[in-house]
């Protein structure tokens, strides 16, 4: 799996997540998660597709 | 011709009469304290509260996979600014061989929950905290970690209220004073513990 490390922003309902090896950490704003059905970081972590997301740092 | 003056009934004897006069404090006192108990019902409370626009609705559900062991997702989910959460209920189900260690954490600190269940759901009553007991303030997180060799999933569903902060800090004051002068009547009449 290749090194995402970092911190990473769903161009679509701007929630952040921070992603360590096969680890990740959402912010929310509220309860919703994901706010939308197609949310990338709704999925396992090795099925997330980075390049729909915009890394933020 | 002068009407002739009536007599009232003669004057109750001095005991008599405070006896009443406790009497009457006795059941104004039974008024105030079953209409604190009318208004401060959770539910009834909420519902005021709702109707009254000083909070609004949370209802939502969610669905998540999480990957392969020892894949760990946390959620930290952020009141919005100004409103504090009030929770009704909560439930959470997870795929039939999941092994899921749950931790929550209210502003940040973590309750003494952790569970590692394996085909157990769970399902939390915070009426039961409502509505002056825990309050989520700021921050509310969830982190799960999957100790199965392969990816599981997560279902929740809530309902609960977000309200304001500073109509729930009033309250809870108001509260307080209710709370605080039945206490110290009853110090007063039986003493310090």
């Amino acid at each position: 799996m290749a090194n995402h490390d970092g911190t990473w922003k769903c161009p679509k309902c701007s929630v952040t997540a921070v992603v360590k090896g096969c680890d990740i950490t959402v912010y929310v704003v509220g309860h919703t998660f994901p706010l939308h059905g197609d949310c990338e970081f709704g999925k396992v972590i090795d099925h997330i597709d980075f390049s729909k997301l915009e890394k933020v740092d | 011709m002068t009407m002739p003056r009536l007599e009232g009934p003669p004057p109750l004897p001095e005991s008599l009469a405070r006896s009443i006069d406790t009497l009457n404090e006795t059941l104004l006192k039974l008024v105030e304290i079953s209409g604190l108990t009318f208004a401060l019902d959770p539910l009834r409370y909420i519902a005021r509260k709702l109707r009254s626009g000083e909070a609004f609705r949370d209802i939502g559900q969610g669905y998540f996979p999480i990957g392969p062991a020892p894949a760990t997702i946390t959620i930290q989910m952020t009141n919005p600014e100004g409103y504090v959460w009030l929770g009704l209920r909560e439930g959470l189900r997870f795929s039939q061989q999941a092994v899921i260690e749950y931790t929550r954490l209210i502003d940040g600190t973590p309750l003494p929950w952790v569970y590692v269940p394996r085909a157990v759901d769970l399902d939390i009553d915070w009426s039961e905290t409502m509505p002056f007991g825990v309050i989520i303030k700021e921050t509310y997180g969830a982190i799960y970690t999957n100790h199965d060799p392969f990816a599981q999933w997560i279902i929740n569903g809530w309902y609960g209220a977000y309200i304001r902060k500073e109509v729930w800090e009033h309250d809870s004051r108001l509260m307080d004073i209710a709370a605080e002068s039945y206490l110290h009547e009853v110090e007063a009449r039986y003493g310090k513990p």
